[in-house]
């Protein structure tokens, strides 16, 4: 979650710094994703730092900056390609990342993490766009579905790259062969930029995606065994896309141990939805 | 009830002969004679064309037969089942084959039998969805049918299997072998075998009974709980505890066996212990005791046992797991050093595991180093999912004593091959 933003050097000359010890000193920013919608569930745009205030366990924070839609993207999809996805399900998958690589800027990038019991990394982050397509081509579902390890790899992925990360999970939501424990995913939801937007099928029952989708700021999406996944995939990039980017220093607060955030902002009828808080240290 | 019962009993002891199941048992004993263990032979065809419906008429018979001892409420049971006539003269034919020579013989072998029906025969009737005893009319109420199993896969229910009577057939004949002094070395050795085959089958509703049984006739074979607790650790694990989660049975009908995470790798530390006890030098046993006591959030308490298990393996894969899990024990702990050592170890005894491999990144990470866990975790994962296949061992963690099953069957066949020793 910490991420450095300024890191400064606290040696006044080259001189002095031969002659003593030589300390740095790191001021760590946090970054909160934040979606602000209105009565309708539309995004608001427009809000600047004074629209915000966000208080760090209790504390009143300044806002150092808000973008809003200025920044590329990194799109991480992790897809569950175990043998429960053989079929139409596939061919929706392939759909609806077609339909989700289509809609990237210039400068947005993609990566492709599958997982069956085998996690793998056909596409790693970068600007092509085709590499999803052909990867999904090519795909086979089979074996079972290491759920919580292919999560974790799209999370390495996503916070490989200092842009803003989007991690699209999709899955029946049922892990049957992961190593990684649930518990150290979770954990590192609550210290990673990474916003994770789950999709999973109606029924599945997810807990472990719910709760890292609160975590990040993201959001489940439950959809039908054969609803629009193309729709689905849209319409969370749009939502993403049009999520503010809030940034602070940290005053007056511990820096470790967990951080309960609360993001307001100052426009009635606004719905203001982020992360609950991040794990310092 | 009770008169009603006694009532039942004295008038089926007066009826004629059960002719049919008479000449069945017959059949059985022939069957018993002339197969080969280990073999689909012609005994074993004609033994799998009886219904299972024909083999719980019968089982009755073969337990009289075989002097299996019974409880009293199942020989109450049992009691109605056959008539006066007919126990007179499966008591003749008891004597028979205990004139013949080596009772105890012809009663493995009739074990192993019953275990080449399941494990060789065909597979369990497919049955339609039960209908739980609540939801059948008044009139249909009365004893509980036979037991019925789901099969799934990745999570997906695929179909209902009516139990396979083979298997109670094998325990109960099991049963009929002395006791005392001790209890014959066959019965632990046949409980541990088909533990394994159970493992490897994935077949938790017949191993669950399996076990019960084990502790009743065994219950102190480190091996046979061994077995059980690789059973109930899997049962603890996420895949398991998910699948029973989600699943919603149709009828209202409900999966037995499963208990919370916790309850199962309670009841596995404490086989672990029980086995540890009897043999101190179990290495697997250290291995899956250190690894079910991190599971339970007692890192500290599992290194001794871990490093036990490093310290005495001379197997590659266990000394993979006892590294790769001493790296969980360590990471759990904040010991980052210790953490990315054991992981490196691991890694190094299987270089393209994935496990190791995201372990190392999750330590890697936890210090700090995002770049470095990348790498390590990318090394492997760009490669093609369908080359990876046999990559890491982790894959059949859970399928316990799977790998041995081969060798644990061939040695309770190759005594028992044939009628004669």
């Amino acid at each position: 979650m910490m991420r450095a933003i300024v890191m400064l050097a606290a040696a006044a000359g080259t001189t002095i710094a031969a002659m003593q010890p030589t300390f740095s000193t790191r001021v760590e920013g946090v970054r909160v994703d934040v979606l602000v919608t209105d009565g309708s569930r539309r995004p608001l745009r427009g809000l600047t730092p004074a629209d915000f205030s966000i208080r760090d366990n209790g504390v009143p924070q300044q806002i150092d900056i808000v973008s809003f839609g200025e920044t590329s993207l990194n799109v991480g999809l992790a897809f569950d390609l175990s043998e429960s996805v053989v079929g139409a399900r596939l061919d929706q998958l392939k759909a609806a990342s077609a339909a989700l690589t289509a809609e990237l800027h210039s400068g947005d990038q993609s990566a492709l993490v599958t997982f069956d019991t085998v996690v793998s990394l056909p596409c790693p982050l970068s600007a092509n766009r085709l590499c999803v397509r052909d990867a999904l081509n090519a795909a086979t579902p089979a074996r079972e579905t290491a759920l919580v390890d292919g999560v974790f790899a799209g999370m390495m992925i996503g916070e490989s790259d200092a842009g803003r990360s989007l991690l699209m999970v999709f899955s029946d939501g049922l892990d049957t062969a992961s190593f990684i424990d649930t518990d150290r995913v979770l954990d590192m939801g609550r210290r990673s930029d990474v916003v994770v937007y789950p999709i999973t099928t109606k029924g599945a029952r997810p807990d472990f995606l719910e709760e890292l989708a609160s975590l990040t700021g993201g959001r489940l999406h439950e959809v039908e065994a054969n609803g629009d996944l193309s729709a689905t995939f849209r319409a969370i990039l749009d939502e993403f896309r049009h999520r503010y980017l809030v940034t602070y220093t940290p005053k007056n607060v511990a820096k470790d141990g967990w951080h309960k955030l609360e993001v307001k902002v100052n426009r009635s009828g606004a719905r203001v939805k982020a992360r609950p808080g991040y794990q310092g240290g | 009830m009770r008169l009603v019962a006694v009532a039942l009993a004295v008038v089926l002891s007066e009826a004629p002969s059960n002719q049919r199941a008479m000449a069945m048992l017959r059949d059985w004993v022939r069957f018993v004679d002339e197969h080969t263990a280990g073999e689909t032979d012609a005994a074993l065809d004609s033994l799998t064309a009886w219904t299972y419906n024909d083999l719980e008429l019968l089982q009755a018979y073969v337990e009289a037969l075989t002097e299996v001892p019974l409880n009293t409420q199942i020989r109450d049971v049992r009691r109605r089942q056959i008539t006066g006539i007919d126990l007179a003269e499966i008591k003749e034919r008891t004597k028979d084959l205990q004139r013949r020579g080596d009772f105890d013989r012809f009663r493995k072998r009739a074990t192993i039998l019953h275990t080449d029906a399941a494990i060789l025969g065909a597979a369990p009737v497919v049955v339609d969805v039960p209908v739980p005893q609540s939801q059948r009319p008044r009139w249909a109420h009365g004893e509980p049918g036979p037991r019925v199993d789901v099969k799934s896969f990745d999570g997906r229910v695929e179909r209902f299997e009516r139990a396979n009577p083979n298997w109670q057939y094998a325990m109960s004949l099991l049963e009929s072998l002395p006791a005392a002094p001790r209890r014959d070395r066959f019965v632990a050795q046949w409980y541990r075998a088909v533990g394994a085959y159970f493992a490897k089958e994935r077949n938790y509703a017949d191993a669950v009974e399996h076990f019960e049984r084990a502790q009743l006739v065994v219950p102190n074979d480190p091996l046979v709980l061994y077995g059980e607790a690789c059973l109930q650790e899997t049962l603890g694990a996420p895949r398991i505890q998910n699948y029973v989660h989600v699943t919603t049975l149709p009828n209202g009908l409900v999966i037995r066996g499963v208990s919370s995470p916790q309850t199962h790798l309670r009841r596995a530390e404490s086989l672990l212990r029980k086995a540890l006890t009897a043999d101190p030098d179990f290495v697997e046993a250290n291995l899956r005791l250190g690894r079910v006591l991190t599971q339970l959030k007692r890192p500290e308490e599992a290194l001794p046992y871990l490093q036990a298990a490093i310290a005495e393996s001379h197997d590659r894969t266990v000394t993979y797991y006892a590294h790769l899990f001493s790296g969980d024990a360590a990471l759990a702990l904040g010991r980052l050093p210790d953490s990315r050592l054991s992981y490196e170890i691991a890694m190094a005894l299987y270089p393209d595991s994935q496990a190791s491999r995201l372990g190392l990144a999750a330590a890697l990470r936890a210090g700090g180093d995002r770049p470095a866990a990348l790498a390590v975790m990318e090394r492997t994962l760009v490669k093609p999912p369908a080359s990876r296949e046999g990559d890491d061992p982790w894959w059949d963690y859970y399928f316990g004593d799977a790998a041995n099953v081969e060798r644990l069957i061939g040695e309770l066949w190759e005594p028992l091959r044939s009628r004669t020793p």
